[in-house]
């Protein structure tokens, strides 16, 4: 990193910074601060949504995720467009039309105040962990790789957007995720762009893809079947992608109030469900294209030497350990091996021209053995640096790397300038995310909780008791950040699974709402007690004695189970509490 | 805000977008299969 990079840096986010302030002035009140008034066109509703979710860990992990596992992780997405259409169906039209606030406030006229009360809670304890995490987990990953100091990264990270988010709400929010996304896809074409113009000259993209294809980088589309049957335990796969990925869309998009409060700013249903509509048709291609930039990093480095692990400070600790000569003697066998490669990828890439139509594979096996080869060397190292830290020798987070590959691609082999806006980018997603989780957290904290014991105020009271719960979350979830610090790297795993541990129940509730009018709220309530307690106990299994004999289920199918399960447990209990089935007549 | 008087943009019916959407992922997932087969 020079002075030009940093320069770069500090003019990306002080812009960010001025222009969120430029775009604060909004109506003093709870509308004009949650929803920005309900005036946004679909094209910043879109912009919004896709800002929200896309976090920082999207687009350092999306890379890495194709290079280490190949494209299949994209499925992971394949159930989101039917998720929006659902809600385009069923959730937008009911929420306008009572002029919600929050998601949560349309389940005390339809169930009653505790469930309303459980479902926010739920969203406010989950939301505030999660974006704890996602401030942490960006952070944790540039102090190792540029030897920064976490606590001041976290600080920056979680605290500079801060500034805008307090003092320009929801319209603020949504004005910037539009610039920042800009920026951000901007630099990743551009990054996609250098990686296929620093191959070796002769290679090019086709080629790129037939190298990271044969060595089955290019796996988009997987089964999930193995010669034991469908395996339940596998993330991500064409079934779990699609009912999984569809109950954790719908339940992400439909009943989190970091979402919700997107949409809600829409100028009427049509903006809302454009917006919507259009992120479902959007997203797979997005998501694509951030996996593809991991294949092409990926053929790069079999002409290029890479590194034994990409989190280059677990190198520097090892070199500093009792285990220095291992280390060496390990680095000696993986450079012999990358030798080898380099000269086999590029007469594989010279057999494929001279023979594009050969079926035959043997063109690749022995790129592929190498290929086994230098990926066993690099498992080693990940033994080796969990013993230099005391780690366990399977402990698979510790020296878990994927998250560090595009990253450390940026940091070697772009140029100046260049390299500072990509940083940037990863601050800029982690804001787009973290402002609307903040904005969402004090929206639901105020509606839900704080108007519920004072009563209704005076609209500017109302407005700054608002702008104080932003600045407060905003405090809170860094706080989190610093504990996750002291917690070690497996909770940068934890922020895509975390979600999954409540928004299956969430989502339950939402469907009993919706779809089961004969359904009344303490029937409803207890099936969301008892179904959070059976997925926490599925997520801890493996880690608790007593909940072994659980079956091993991906964390992905934990959302349709906590969603049906919520549903038939709620219908089963309705049959013993007639009577207790009160149902709002505008949303009958 | 209320819905009859909203003009769709595009397409006749909110019915049809959903068609749209649902048919533009069934022709990736397609394009996707072919490409998972073309370069493994």
């Amino acid at each position: 990193m020079n002075a030009f990079d940093w320069v770069v840096i500090a003019l990306t986010l002080g812009g960010i910074i001025l222009y969120g302030l430029y775009k604060s002035r909004t109506t003093k009140n709870l509308e004009g601060y949650f929803l920005s008034n309900r005036s946004m066109p679909w094209y910043l509703v879109l912009l919004s949504i896709m800002g929200t979710q896309a976090s920082a860990i999207t687009f350092l992990s999306g890379p890495g995720q194709a290079y280490a596992d190949g494209m299949r992780f994209v499925q992971y997405y394949f159930g989101l467009p039917l998720a929006m259409v659902v809600i385009c169906i069923t959730f937008v039209p009911i929420f306008n039309r009572l002029k919600v606030y929050t998601a949560y406030e349309y389940l005390e006229s339809r169930f009653d105040h505790k469930t309303r009360t459980l479902t926010s809670f739920l969203f406010l304890l989950q939301r505030a962990l999660s974006t704890g995490i996602s401030i942490y987990a960006p952070s944790i990953i540039l102090s190792a790789l540029f030897g920064w100091d976490v606590f001041w990264t976290n600080i920056i990270m979680g605290g500079l957007l801060i500034i805008y988010t307090v003092n320009g709400g929801a319209r603020a929010v949504a004005y910037t995720q539009k610039i920042q996304l800009i920026i951000i896809f901007g630099a990743m074409s551009v990054a996609g762009y250098m990686v296929v113009k620093q191959m070796p000259e002769g290679v090019g993209f086709i080629d790129a893809l037939q190298v990271g294809g044969k060595l089955g980088k290019l796996n988009v589309i997987t089964s999930g079947n193995t010669e034991g049957g469908f395996n339940w335990d596998d993330r991500y796969n064409i079934w779990s992608g699609i009912i999984g990925g569809f109950f954790l869309a719908l339940s992400y998009f439909g009943t989190d109030q970091s979402q919700v409060g997107r949409y809600l700013t829409a100028q009427n249903n049509t903006e809302s469900r454009l917006g919507l509509l259009m992120n479902g048709l959007v997203k797979i291609p997005m998501q694509f294209f951030i996996l593809l930039i991991g294949v092409l990093i990926f053929s790069f480095y079999q002409f290029q030497p890479a590194p034994l692990s990409f989190n280059t400070s677990l190198i520097d600790d090892a070199r500093a350990s009792p285990y220095k000569d291992s280390l060496f003697a390990l680095q000696a066998r993986y450079d012999a091996v990358a030798a080898l490669k380099k000269a086999e990828v590029s007469r594989f890439l010279a057999a494929e021209k001279a023979d594009p139509d050969n079926e035959v594979d043997d063109d690749a096996a022995a790129l592929k053995a190498l290929n086994k080869q230098s990926e066993s060397y690099r498992s080693q190292f990940k033994i080796l640096s969990n013993a230099v830290a005391g780690k366990a020798a399977d402990d698979a987070n510790y020296a878990n790397d994927t998250n560090y590959v595009f990253l450390a691609y940026v940091k070697e082999y772009l140029p100046a300038g260049l390299k500072g806006l990509l940083i940037a980018i990863i601050f800029l997603a982690a804001w787009g995310s973290i402002a609307a989780a903040l904005n969402s957290l004090a929206a639901s904290t105020v509606i839900d909780f704080h108007q519920r014991i004072q009563g209704e105020g005076q609209p500017l009271n109302e407005y700054r008791i608002s702008q104080w719960y932003t600045f407060g979350w905003g405090i809170f979830c860094i706080v989190v950040a610093q504990f996750a610090n002291q917690l070690g790297q497996s909770l940068i795993e934890a922020v895509n699974v975390l979600g999954s541990l409540f928004y299956g129940v969430i989502l339950g509730i939402f469907l009993v709402a919706f779809y089961f009018k004969k359904v009344g709220g303490s029937a409803t309530f207890i099936a969301a007690v008892v179904m959070e307690a059976f997925v926490v106990c599925l997520f801890f299994n493996e880690r608790v004695s007593f909940l072994k004999p659980l079956p091993d289920i991906s964390f992905l199918w934990m959302n349709a189970i906590g969603a049906i399960g919520l549903v038939l447990i709620a219908n089963v209990l309705q049959l013993f509490m007639p009577g207790n089935n009160k149902v709002s007549a505008s949303v009958a | 805000m209320e819905e009859e008087k909203e003009k769709i943009p595009l397409f006749k019916s909110w019915n049809h977008w959903y068609a749209f959407v649902i048919g533009f992922l069934i022709l990736l997932i397609l394009l996707f299969t072919l490409l998972t087969k073309h370069f493994s």
